[in-house]
């Protein structure tokens, strides 16, 4: 295999041994975001000159016999809303343009860093987190390595895109509302969002600060389970993040999963949705011998609520700039802003009472099952721009409906992994495995069973 | 426009005025559009025995 298509376990591995050197592997990693990436138009930034002197001395490194961290020489990219230092943090925007340079990386991409990866590139999304299709209109869409006319999904769009299009094999993205999953779903790549507060945002430009969680986007379960042992761990710079103790799960990758209890989310999660998606629920739930039915009681008013929140707290972040200068939001935003700065305060409170009531319901969902399974996206990608989707005889708001299955869960933070389908058409489609607080490592386990029984891969892109 | 979307483009209007938000006239319908949408989604959310203090800090768990 190229080395292109390696995983990052699989590059440190190739870099350690001498097989590979850092330089040539960053080196394409570079050319692949100058040609693939231009052509998907996933990245608003590359570090040549930085990645590649970072690289040499990998290589110096370990001519040297000096002990390489587990990602040395890895390439990899962050989604435009992590800070860089020396980089302005876009996040989407044209208005964050005029901000300073970051002083300092943010917590999660350090942490990469230390363990010897090479930030390559900075990558789109939608202005401000604010979608589920990483059209945006200030810097371009992103386009889906399986169907360049199709939406890599969002908002970690260009995550998604950079991921499944070989450019790196780990790409930092940011999950609201299903923004690391849906692109996850539709690049066709496994997602990781961690339970809220279980990974820094420090030094990330926030959307939704009661809702807004790290993820990350990967060709391998190792790879997701390697990031999530470097990155996880309580940091000062973000309030909510975890005191946690620290549980590695590389480790625990192979322990298979016979003291698991697995469920099937029904109702809210088998209606509204493509046979192609419950298709890949249904075969996913087989494989982990699925054993019981459980329903969300009340995922739908969950969803709702998960808008409003969205819509008030994202429009609290922004509304000096709502105020002085709306001209200067992205159309695909400005109207859902300022709507939600209109929001009467009593149906915020309702809608945060709403969350305390259903967490406690969904906590009673997994006093039954460890790992519950559910599809991420109700449809493989729709078409850039396309405004409508049609699901049996009824028809939907394509983009919103993507966050359909997604919203619910993140709504009170529960982890949740992404396994990648082949569907009958050729597009990829994500089944979620959800978990219970802190249970990252369990749904690691069931993704790692299913990606060496083949039932889940990471399908290349054809040309 | 029926009445109760011009009722509601007229709350957005009074509402963005009151708190210093300039709305475009051309914005105003998608605007309204997605508040109403907010506003309808809140009138189902059933919030049980729990009140506004549940969500207040307290320094025992």
């Amino acid at each position: 295999m190229s080395m292109q298509w390696l995983d990052a376990c699989g590059t440190a591995l190739a870099i350690r041994s001498g097989d590979l050197s850092a330089v040539e592997v960053v080196a394409a990693s570079l050319r692949s975001a100058a040609t693939v990436g231009a052509s998907l138009n996933c990245y608003t930034a590359t570090f040549e000159e930085a990645a590649l002197s970072q690289a040499q001395r990998v290589d110096t490194a370990r001519k040297a016999g000096t002990p390489l961290g587990p990602l040395a020489g890895v390439p990899v990219a962050v989604k435009n809303l992590f800070d860089v230092a020396g980089l302005v943090t876009l996040a989407g925007s044209a208005i964050n343009r005029e901000n300073p340079a970051a002083t300092e990386d943010a917590t999660a991409l350090r942490r990469l860093r230390e363990a010897g990866a090479v930030l390559t590139g900075a990558l789109g999304m939608d202005e401000y987190a604010y979608g589920f299709t990483s059209e945006n209109t200030h810097y371009g869409p992103v386009r889906n390595p399986h169907d360049p006319s199709r939406t890599a999904g969002g908002s970690s769009g260009g995550s998604g895109a950079a991921v499944a299009g070989g450019c790196v094999p780990l790409a930092l993205g940011t999950d609201t509302n299903g923004s690391v999953r849906v692109p996850a779903s539709l690049c066709g790549l496994f997602g990781l969002k961690p339970t809220y507060g279980r990974v820094s945002r420090g030094g990330t430009a926030p959307f939704v600060p009661s809702l807004d969680h790290v993820g990350w986007l990967t060709r391998s379960v190792r790879d997701a389970a390697l990031a999530f042992d470097l990155m996880h761990g309580h940091d000062p710079r973000d309030p909510v993040c975890s005191r946690r103790a620290l549980e590695k799960t590389q480790a625990l990758l192979e322990d298979g999963i016979g003291d698991l209890r697995i469920g099937t989310a029904v109702d809210y999660f088998q209606a509204e949705a493509t046979p192609a998606a419950l298709d890949a629920t249904q075969e996913v739930a087989l494989a982990l011998g699925a054993s019981s039915e459980q329903i969300v009681v009340d995922a739908a008013q969950a969803r709702q609520a998960a808008m409003i929140v969205s819509a008030v707290e994202g429009s609290a972040m922004h509304f000096d700039n709502l105020r002085k200068r709306p001209a200067d939001f992205d159309p695909m935003t400005r109207d859902r802003f300022l709507a939600g700065a209109l929001v009467p305060a009593e149906i915020y409170v309702r809608a945060q009472m709403f969350r305390l009531a259903f967490r406690e319901a969904l906590q009673r969902v997994f006093s039954h099952v460890d790992v519950l399974i559910a599809p991420a996206t109700p449809m493989v990608a729709p078409r850039i721009g396309q405004e409508i989707i049609e699901i049996g005889a009824k028809t939907y708001p394509s983009r919103a409906h993507l966050g359909r299955f997604t919203q619910p869960i993140s709504f009170v933070g529960l982890p949740v992994m992404v396994v990648p389908m082949r569907t009958a058409g050729g597009l990829p489609i994500g089944v979620q495995l959800i978990g219970a607080p802190f249970g990252e490592a369990a749904l690691l386990r069931a993704a790692r069973l299913l990606e060496a029984q083949q039932v889940v891969e990471v399908i290349r892109p054809k040309g | 426009m029926s009445s109760s979307d011009e009722q509601l483009a007229e709350f957005v209007r009074a509402t963005a005025a009151v708190r210093g938000l300039s709305i475009d006239e051309s914005w105003t319908p998608a605007v309204a559009q997605y508040l109403k949408r907010l506003l309808d989604a809140a009138q189902f959310l059933e919030t049980g025995s729990l009140k506004s203090e549940d969500l207040a800090p307290r320094f025992e768990p």
